[in-house]
């Protein structure tokens, strides 16, 4: 998404700001390169809070959407939720809550510059992405990549059971962190974060309130707002990341190529379109989804390019379909399920490395006993040709 | 009593719609004229082709975003570039974005740096698979036969894809023979030779095939609709309703499936089976004329077996409409005539042939069948003047040498039914001996041509060599025709039975009578026939009362006059018979004055009673 001049002009000023907010400094936008930026709602940045003497990520409200109501509810409630996660170890901490940064737009002709009012607030710097889990994925052992998918699902219950969603689960929006000696994961970014119990900010939705890379399939056709069905949406993205986690090949890609996943979300897309109420919504997606069960199986997680070791495929085939069921009725919100079946994967794992380290030392053991005798072969054999050469 | 027309219904009266005419020529002495459907009836076509939802048309405007996404994804990727150029899975997962954001060549120039890195089979397929996308079959080839065929079996049947995208089944054969032979259980390989084999017209291997395929993967649609292809065309019928009923049920958008299940379901004379899945796939899949199409023939033939169901022609005539609004061909025209001459809305129904008439002209299709049914419903409307004229031009351009169509032969009948409304008895009667001479072929035709014969040779001009002459041809026909149609059959019989008594054979007569006597008490011309025979065998009362039963049968007034005349001047000549010439002068009497009589029929009463003796 290219620069406005809004944002080009807000980030050269906070970049060049020698103390925001009374103790940041050094920011530098993170989330904009060139003329270019990630994200819809905010601008990013790192910066220095000389106060706890830490790097710090300041989430500044988009210039271009000062005066829309909407936009400013949607940056308005992040902070609130991070409030409500705080001082949990797994999740993302708030350092500063909402604060309001006067900026100065200088207009040509004008005797003194405007001042517009622009919200942010601040959390903690995460700086460790797993990306090399997901990119590097042939260079890492299949147990430490469960171990961070096992860590993962723990961050998730971490937000789930403060009763938010995150709705936004994708590679980039999950970090690590370590606390008192200890690697945990952390998920970042809560814009499209919901409490259960607060109200929709808009009516409808007809697209993901995320990005769509990992977004379920009701949140294509109206449920993406319903609070009802954001923790689902976890688990979907949750499925999804466990296929990335085992293969080359990118689960959006095959979803989309090889199963009629774009077909059938059509399908009942068309007919939610009528639908007037939640109920009725729900009723048509049952139907729907029920006859079209046969064909909406997630594309399958130990196809070409997959490297899950044999001795787990089907306990993590398992847990896969669960979390990324096509149907939210049947998808699985039980974490500690999932975990258990993990633990399972990560015992065969354990067991077939100890049983193929078994092997190997009995192999070598067999083969020094062979080579052994084979020497002792030889030696008589010498032993009688020498003898036999002398007797004769 | 003789039936020699197509049974007609007076026209229920009615609110007409107001159609648009459209004038052939501008010839201001010709007055044919082509009547199109009203004008509601057309907007209601252009409407529902506005209305039309089709998934596969959805899709491809992209409702979800998903290109923009893909593309802001791809940008977001190539920021970590630098970091992971040498992945060969972010390689991959950027090739991948950046074909879904539709950027094919950027898409293979990942693909190969990936491949660079790490030399994996999987890698070569996707390239190979991008090159097809870009329509580079050939560098595909290439593509697929760098991989290990000795190893490799989706490059083998990637390979087999090509081949057969150009029409090298052979060829194909052999790489899915490979790849068979690398694993005999694959589910693709096996499905694939499972679809040679179909080709091949092998069908038990086909089976053997498909069943192998099925064992790994039983939630195939398309596999079990190749597998009910093998089994249809080994007759083994019921298996391949069961395979098609299971394609439909896994996949209710699968629109081969439902085709074919339905086409299926047509030939068993079961249709009703056919509706829910082509109600389903129509709420989704609006945009295929063929679903259309079986829809209105599944609700067609439903509604013709529960007799005169007005809601189900109607839903019929719906998706007639839905048809015709995505297509406009002769045939779906010509189709709504149908229903709507089922609706007994003939006049209706004559608008929509005629309009299925000029387009079979347009598009050069076959005029005959739409051209017949037009002047099949003018009949009905007793428009026979235009049928005549209509019929006569449209024979005088055809061929006379050419072996006729059905539909041609049927309106060689329309015509001498018309020559004959119109008065022209005598040239009918020729026209048909011509026709019967010349032996257009078809059966059910020449059947028509004989009881028009029949009935001109008994009545009007009375002839009993040509009954004589034609006798063992109609005997013979109706000795070895299959499946002729119940009514036709009854009439031929009707009229040679009547024939024969009119020139007093009797019992010539009696082989045929057991068959005939089944229509007795129903059909108004088979009772009355009846109660002549009484009449020859001198059995009056029994005769008077069959033709009163039959003048009861009969539900239309000029019918009902008809048969009375009939019994009149029968009753008369049997009195006459029997010497009592006051009675017979009174039956005469009574033949004249029928208002709805036949002119011959008075003519030969008029005639018959200056003979009888004055008193």
């Amino acid at each position: 998404m290219p620069l406005s001049p809004n944002q080009v002009e807000l980030i050269k000023q906070l970049e060049l700001a020698t103390l925001v907010g009374g103790r940041y400094e050094k920011l530098r936008c993170v989330n904009a390169s060139g003329t270019a930026r990630r994200g819809v709602l905010s601008l990013v940045f790192q910066g220095y809070d000389r106060v706890n003497d830490c790097l710090v990520a300041m989430k500044f409200m988009d210039p271009d959407r000062l005066s829309d109501a909407y936009r400013i509810a949607a940056f308005e409630r992040e902070p609130e939720i991070l409030e409500l996660v705080e001082g949990r170890k797994r999740c993302l901490q708030i350092a500063d809550n909402l604060q309001h940064y006067d900026w100065e737009v200088t207009l040509p002709g004008a005797a003194s510059p405007l001042k517009f009012r622009c919200a942010y607030f601040v959390t903690e710097w995460i700086e460790e992405d797993i990306d090399d889990y997901f990119f590097q994925q042939d260079t890492i052992d299949p147990a430490e990549k469960l171990r961070i998918f096992r860590d993962l699902v723990l961050s998730i219950e971490a937000i789930h059971s403060a009763n938010i969603c995150h709705r936004d689960l994708k590679i980039d929006n999950v970090r690590l962190k370590v606390v008192e000696n200890e690697q945990i994961v952390v998920t970042i970014d809560f814009g499209t974060a919901a409490h259960h119990d607060t109200p929709s900010l808009s009516s409808a939705y007809a697209r993901p309130v995320g990005a769509s890379a990992f977004a379920p399939p009701e949140a294509f056709v109206g449920f993406s707002g319903d609070r009802k069905l954001g923790h689902l949406a976890d688990s979907y993205a949750l499925g999804a990341l466990l296929f990335d986690l085992f293969n080359t090949r990118e689960f959006r890609f095959v979803r989309g190529s090889e199963t009629p996943f774009n077909s059938l979300l059509a399908a009942v897309g068309s007919s939610m379109a009528a639908s007037a109420s939640r109920d009725d919504s729900l009723k048509i997606w049952r139907n729907h989804v029920r006859q079209f069960r046969a064909q909406s199986n997630p594309p399958q997680i130990d196809g070409a390019g997959n490297s899950i070791p044999p001795s787990i495929k089907s306990l993590v085939n398992r847990v896969y379909l669960q979390l990324a069921n096509f149907d939210f009725n049947r998808r699985t919100s039980n974490f500690s399920a999932v975990r258990n079946v993990i633990d399972s994967a990560l015992r065969a794992l354990a067991n077939t490395k100890k049983q193929a380290e078994e092997l190997k030392r009995k192999r070598r053991m067999r083969k020094q006993r062979q080579d052994k005798a084979l020497l002792k072969q030889q030696k008589l054999d010498h032993y009688l040709t020498n003898r036999l050469g002398h007797d004769a | 009593m003789l039936n020699h027309k197509t049974n007609l219904e007076a026209q229920k009266v009615g609110i007409r719609p107001s159609e648009i005419i459209v004038s052939i020529g501008d010839d201001p002495n010709d007055p044919l004229a082509i009547i199109l459907p009203s004008a509601e009836e057309l907007r209601n076509l252009e409407s529902t082709r506005k209305g039309h939802v089709s998934i596969r048309e959805l899709l491809k405007g992209d409702p979800f975003d998903l290109v923009r996404c893909f593309a802001d994804e791809a940008k977001n990727l190539e920021d970590k570039y630098e970091r992971f150029q040498s992945s060969s899975t972010y390689l991959t997962h950027l090739a991948e974005v950046k074909q879904m954001s539709g950027e094919l060549a950027e898409a293979e120039s990942h693909l190969r740096t990936a491949l660079g890195v790490r030399d994996e089979p999987f890698l070569k397929h996707e390239i190979g698979s991008v090159l097809m996308a870009q329509g580079k079959d050939d560098d595909a080839w290439s593509a697929f036969h760098d991989c290990d065929l000795e190893e490799d079996i989706q490059a083998n049947l990637r390979i087999a894809h090509l081949l057969t995208r150009k029409n090298d089944l052979a060829g194909a054969e052999k790489h899915v023979a490979n790849a068979l032979r690398i694993d005999n259980t694959d589910y693709r390989a096996r499905m694939f030779d499972g679809a040679i084999q179909l080709w091949k017209q092998e069908w038990e291997r086909a089976i053997r095939s498909l069943r192998v395929a099925a064992e790994s993967r039983d939630t195939s649609s398309a596999l079990f609709v190749n597998l009910a292809a093998a089994h249809w065309a080994l007759g083994e019928d019921y298996k391949a309703v069961r395979a098609l009923k299971r394609a439909t049920l896994l996949d209710p958008l699968n629109e081969n499936a439902v085709l074919f299940y339905s086409d299926v379901m047509f030939l068993k004379g079961t249709p009703r089976a056919c509706v829910a899945p082509l109600e389903m796939i129509l709420k989704f899949e609006q945009k295929n004329e063929a679903l259309w199409s079986r829809a209105a023939r599944a609700y067609y033939e439903i509604a013709r077996s529960d007799g005169t169901n007005r809601q189900v022609y109607q839903k019929s005539l719906d998706a007639l409409k839905n048809q015709a609004a995505l297509r406009e061909e002769s045939g779906v025209w010509n189709n709504m005539g149908v229903v709507h001459s089922c609706m007994r809305q003939t006049a209706k129904a004559m608008r929509y042939f005629s309009r299925a008439w000029v387009k079979a002209q347009e598009l050069h299709e076959d005029e005959d069948v739409p051209f017949s049914n037009l002047l099949s419903s003018l009949i009905e409307l007793r428009k026979f003047k235009e049928v005549y004229e209509l019929s006569r031009d449209y024979l005088e351009s055809k061929d006379d040498d050419a072996t006729p169509s059905r539909a041609l032969a049927r309106i060689f009948v329309h015509h001498i039914i018309s020559v004959e409304a119109i008065g022209e008895r005598r040239n009918a009667a020729r026209e048909a001996e011509r026709l019967l001479d010349r032996n257009l072929g078809d059966q059910e035709a020449n059947l028509e041509f004989l009881i028009h014969l029949f009935y001109f040779r008994t009545l009007v001009e009375p002839d009993k060599s040509t009954i004589d002459k034609y006798l063992p041809r109609a005997v013979e026909m109706l000795g070895t025709v299959d499946g002729l149609p119940a009514m036709l059959r009854c009439r031929a019989l009707n009229n040679i039975v009547f024939a024969l008594l009119m020139f007093d054979e009797v019992e010539r007569a009696e082989p045929f009578l057991s068959e005939l006597g089944r229509w007795v008490h129903k059909d108004i011309y088979a009772t009355a026939t009846f109660g002549l025979l009484h009449l020859k065998k001198g059995n009056l009362e029994r005769a008077k009362g069959l033709y009163e039963e039959a003048i009861r049968l009969a539900t239309h007034r000029v019918v009902k006059g008809r048969v009375r005349q009939r019994m009149f001047i029968e009753l008369a000549k049997a009195h006459v018979a029997h010497g009592d010439e006051k009675s017979a002068h009174r039956y005469f009497e009574k033949a004249i004055n029928e208002k709805d009589g036949f002119d011959y029929v008075d003519k030969e009463a008029r005639n018959l009673i200056k003979s009888l003796p004055h008193k």
